[in-house]
This record gives structure tokens, sequence and C-alpha cells, in this order.
């Protein structure tokens, strides 16, 4: 049976052999916009096929289906687009496109977020559509990846999806679309920032909705902020204006999402919350790896901690903090620790430094041995403190003496007052071993606290030998920095014990002398 | 009605008024497919003509079995099979040229399904249609008169 004989399949009476007059059937079936959805979905020399058969019994004899190996062509090409768009998005002048690339790889201690592969229509999508008692103009059959091994339905136009059955969620983009062209770098870059918007707020549990009512507040809301981060592709794109923005935002979704559309008309409580939704909200507008690490890091729990200040300190910046530290979404995470210490340090850490200034100020030559200190600092590890302190340069050292903003940050991030004594008294000298000075001499304070309070000499006259000794270990500096700037430990340790041995210690740190 | 003269003649069918088939290209070799899409999106009728042994009520529920659909048999016999289709439809985007790109939440696709087989020494043909769950049980009952309605004018 050839080709040509397939005109025959319409009706008799329909067949006309008047090329010029459309037949009335052919404006009822097809229409304008009809029309141009066939050529979309099978091609502008199909579409033509498709009238001429209305209109004669002449038909052109048609072209075979492409084979496995051509898609598998296409979606290789489609491979290649997708990577040089990923490439030029790295470098992109807009932060959030440069932080959507980022989630794409690893980078250093914040692993990949998520992955893009090809979606291409498959060589024998007519033959599937056959198949399955389908339309052309409603189904299409599409493979994942650059092998066509695997077959998923959707629609003709369908310009990508999402795999959620991988390691990783991954974006699925057809490089070449049901018309034909091949998608621009600008389409690609929007399609990522876009969707990657999607799939992050949506870990983060908030716009609920949205998956389980696509007429939903919380849909309108997912992709007014998905629409809203987006670079390219609408004209509000380079809109200053917000308000303008968000209203052209609304009229494009209210236009072309039937699921929005009719609630909106209908539904007076969903307008006005429709209307009166100007900006985009959630967590991580901007696409960004780090803040997006956080979440999930608070989200381990306790056990985690330590990963999550060390990833604070060391990888986020002050912009990046003070956004998490704003965030009622971050603050509720921390408050699941339901362990005060932990959810302070959290808190602590993300509280400072929050400007860029006080970065500087902190680790001013961004030397990776100080932030290698700060990181232990954070996680409170003695050990880790001591090797990082070690490992300064003496010019590192010498210029730590000296530096406010790092004793701040010592302040605020530990809060055991010993701890805090022994560091003082090693950044204040540049000195390790005034480390284990301070910490010799609160001991031999707790040793003599019992040994004065227990004897039978009342009151004390006579100042131990051993805590003389200890503190005759202590250097000045740290003397000092015990006295005015851990006074909470001064307190406990040195003003505690018994009058009048309290005040020739407490003489000793500020003078430093001798105790008598 | 009116009688349509298919497949070179192989096949005629009572067509309703206004119903029209198309010819789907990009088919196997000697494989025809030619169908009419429902008004209001309501489904598709189809006859489809493959070289033996073709598609049956086994291979059309295989192919369910690869879209993941979860199938309720209602009826099926060698030569009949009328069946539920339940099937989740990921989100997805479409690109439309004049509207840019627009979203799609994922949905449950519920459809009803028959089918009728002919099978002969060298073709097989069938004629079949899908709709949604809920189409108007006057469609249905006109789908399955015209299913009815086929009349093979040679062998297969």
């Amino acid at each position: 049976m050839s080709r040509e004989r397939i005109a025959r399949v319409l009706p008799k009476p329909q067949l006309q052999s008047d090329q010029t007059t459309p037949h009335p059937d052919v404006e009822q079936r097809f229409g304008t916009l009809d029309m141009q959805a066939l050529q979309r979905t099978v091609g502008n020399q199909q579409a033509q096929r498709t009238l001429r058969r209305m209109h004669s019994t002449t038909i052109q004899r048609v072209s075979t289906p492409p084979t496995q190996a051509d898609q598998e062509a296409e979606a290789a090409q489609t491979q290649t687009l997708l990577q040089a768009a990923h490439r030029e998005m790295l470098s992109h002048s807009d932060q959030t496109v440069r932080n959507t690339a980022k989630l794409f790889q690893s980078n250093g201690t914040v692993p990949q977020r998520m992955a893009y592969s090809p979606m291409t229509l498959r060589s024998d999508s007519a033959a599937l559509v056959a198949a399955g008692t389908l339309s052309a103009a409603s189904a299409a059959f599409f493979f994942y990846g650059n092998t066509q091994n695997n077959q998923h339905q959707f629609g003709p136009f369908t310009g990508g999806t999402i795999d959620r059955t991988g390691a990783l969620e991954t974006i699925l983009v057809r490089g070449r679309l049901a018309d034909g062209t091949w998608q621009t770098h600008e389409q690609i870059i929007g399609t990522f920032v876009h969707e990657a918007s999607h799939l992050l707020v949506a870990s983060y549990g908030q716009h609920p909705g949205t998956t389980t009512d696509a007429s939903s507040f919380d849909r309108y809301k997912d992709e007014f902020r998905s629409y809203w981060v987006e670079p390219y592709g609408h004209a509000w794109n380079n809109e200053k204006d917000g308000d303008k923005k968000a209203r052209a935002i609304r009229t494009f979704m209210i236009a072309n999402y039937p699921d929005l559309q009719t609630p909106y008309n209908n539904n007076a409580a969903f307008k006005a919350q429709v209307d009166t939704h100007m900006r985009p909200d959630g967590y991580n507008l901007s696409n960004n790896p780090n803040l997006d690490l956080l979440f999930t890091l608070i989200g381990g729990g306790v056990a985690g901690i330590d990963m999550t200040l060390s990833h604070i300190v060391t990888q986020m910046n002050p912009t990046e903090r003070a956004e998490a530290n704003n965030s009622p979404l971050i603050n509720q995470q921390i408050t699941k620790y339901k362990d005060a210490d932990a959810e302070a340090r959290v808190h602590n850490a993300l509280r400072f430094p929050q400007t860029n200034e006080l970065a500087h100020e902190l680790n001013p030559a961004n030397s990776p041995r100080m932030s290698a200190l700060l990181e232990a600092i954070a996680l409170r590890d003695v050990m880790r403190i001591q090797e990082s302190f070690v490992a300064l340069t003496s010019a590192e050292r010498g210029e730590l003496v000296m530096n406010e903003a790092v004793m701040l940050f010592v302040t605020r991030q530990i809060p055991d007052k010993r701890l805090r004594a022994c560091m003082y008294a090693m950044l204040t000298t540049g000195n390790l071993r005034q480390f284990v000075a301070m910490d010799n001499f609160i001991n031999a304070c707790i040793d003599a606290w019992v040994v004065l309070n227990g004897g039978d000499e009342q009151p004390p006259t006579t100042t131990p030998d051993f805590l003389r000794t200890a503190l005759k270990a202590v250097a000045y500096e740290a003397r000092l920095s015990l006295y005015k700037l851990v006074e909470d430990a001064r307190q406990q340790y040195v003003d505690a014990l018994p009058a009048p041995i309290n005040q020739r210690v407490l003489e000793a740190l500020r003078e430093g002398n001798e105790p008598r | 009605m009116s009688t349509a003269q298919v497949f070179d003649g192989l096949v005629h069918i009572q067509l309703p008024d206004g119903w029209s088939l198309t010819a789907l290209d990009g088919q196997p070799p000697e494989q025809f497919y030619c169908s009419y899409d429902l008004p209001d999106q309501q489904g598709v009728f189809a006859l489809l003509l493959q070289p033996a042994p073709g598609q049956g009520p086994i291979e059309l529920l295989r192919f369910e079995q690869s879209m993941q659909a979860t199938v309720t048999i209602i009826h099926q016999t060698t030569e009949e099979l009328r069946y539920r289709s339940h099937r989740l439809v990921p989100s997805h985007t479409d690109q439309n040229p004049s509207i840019g790109r627009t979203e799609h939440r994922e949905q449950i696709s519920e459809e009803l399904i028959t089918a009728r087989f002919w099978i002969g020494s060298t073709r097989t043909l069938r004629a079949s249609y899908r709709v949604v769950l809920d189409a108007p049980a006057k469609l249905i009952a006109l789908l399955d008169t015209t299913i009815a309605s086929v009349e093979l004018q040679g062998e297969l």
C-alpha cells in the first residue's frame, strides 16, 4: 500500500479539488491557532501535507521518520548547548544566574545540588502515538539523557520537565523545540533559573499547596517567584519599578494559566490575594548554593552542628549570613535543634560579622590559615584551635594581638568562660603557651578555692604557693585580658576566692606584679 | 453519518457528521494510522493498520504498562479490550512561540480506552478510542457505534 493512498481516509464528500478555497471543515477543525499548533507539532511540511489532503487527492510522498541515531545526535547537540549555556552562566553579570550555575556543580565543601540533561523527541514518537490511540496534537514521546532507551509521554510542545528519580533532581530541557527551532542560550538560562527556583523553594517546604492544588495561591506565589527571578524572555525582565514588574507578571499568569485564571475571575478572596502579592517571597530568592546548603545542614540536627558552623564561618559571606539570619524559615529551622547551646552557636555564627567591612577586619589578608583558626573557634575544637594558631605566620599572630574583630568573634562564639579566657591569653600574647598557662592558672584558682575555704585559717592570710607559681607563668597581657576582657571568668575563678586573697590576685592581674 | 473509505478502500466505516480522519506520518513501514480528535479535548478516535501480528489486547496493555499507567480492565477477549487507564503526568513546561514558557503542575490522567482488533494473516486492523473518564455516555455510545460500523472490504 502506498502512502499516497492514505488520502482516502477522508470521507469522500469532504474531498475537494479546489486548492485555493479551504474546505469549511478545515476552518472548523484547525482554525488559525490549531493550525499553528499542528505546525509546531509535526512541522510545517507535515501541516501543509495535511492541509493538502483536505483540499485535494494529490498528495506528496511523505518523509520517513527520523532514525534513533538522528535523535541521539540531537540529544548530544542539546547536551552541548546546555553545557555552553552553563559556562556562560558562571561568568554572568547577574548574581542569581551565577548562583544558579553553581547549583549544577560541586564547589569545595558545597556539593552539587541539581543536574541538567537533554530531553529529546523519540524517533518512534509517531508510532507510539498510534500504539496508544493518541492524538499527535496532544501527545508525543521523548527520551531523557543521551540514549533513546527510555520513553516519557508529554504534549508535543513540551519544553522540559524535572526528573526526580535519580540521586539529584535533574532539569530536563528540550534543545530543539516542536517547531524545529533550537533554544537560545538566553532561553536555556531562563529555564535553569526559573526551574531551580521552583526546586529550591519546594525543598524548603514553602508554598506547599503548589504541588497539591494547581489553582492555589501557593501555586501563584511559586510561579510569581520563579518569573520574578528569571532574567530573560519576558517584557518585565528589565523593569526597574517593582510594582510595575509585579503587575506585568500577574497579567501574564492570569492570561496564560487557566488553573489560576478561573479562580481569579470567580473567587474574590483569591483575586484579592493575587492583587496584593507584589513581591516574591520565600527563602533564598537568589538560588544561592550557600544558603541552600545551610538549610540542609541545620536540618541535619545537633549531630551535624560542626558542619553547619564550619559552613557558616568558612563559606558564607556577610551578605549571605545576614539573609539567613533574617529568614523566618532559618530561625524556625534552628529551633528544631531543641538545644539551647546549639541554637545559640548557630545564631551567633550567623550574626557575626554581617558586613563585608567586619569580615575584612576579621581576616584582612583573606588568609586560609586565619580562616582555619576562625573555623576552629566556631567549632570550639581546642585541638584544632591550637593547631591552627601554630600554623599562623608570626606576622599573622602579631596582627591578631590588636584585632578587635577577632576578639569580638571569640566572645560571640565561645560561651565557655574558661576556654574563652585561655583563648584571650593566647591571642593577646601571640603565644600558644599562654593558652596552657591560663588553663593552669584557672586550675590553681579552683584548687585554691577548695583549700582556702576548707582550711582552719579564717580568714586566710597566705596565698598558696601553687597559685603564685601558676600566676607567675601568665604573661602580663594575658593577665590583663582576664581582668578586663573575660570578666565573667575572672568573677568565677578569681573574685570568688576568699578575701583578702582574691584582692591580692586581682591586683597582680591588674598590675602585673607578684601576688602578696 | 457518512461512509468513509479508509486504507485504500479496505475499510468502510460510518463516521458521524463532522468527523474526519487525518493520517499521521512517521509510522513504521506498512503501518498506517489515522485519527479524529474529539471536540473539547475529550479524546481521540483512531484506526490502525499494521503488518501481522501487530498489536492485540495484550500488546496494548503492555503499552500502558510501559507508560507506568495503572489499568483496570472492564472487558477483554482476544478481539476486544475495554479498560480504564490511570497515569501520573509529571509537571512540565510548554514552549509556545507566541507566549513563551508556561508551566503545568503534576496531574492525573484518567481515561477510558476501547479497542477492537481484526487479526488477519498478513495484517491487523484496530479500531479504537481513548476518552477522558468523565466523557458523556452519549459520546461513548456514539464511539462504540462507530467501531461497530467497521466493515472489512477484503482480506487482511
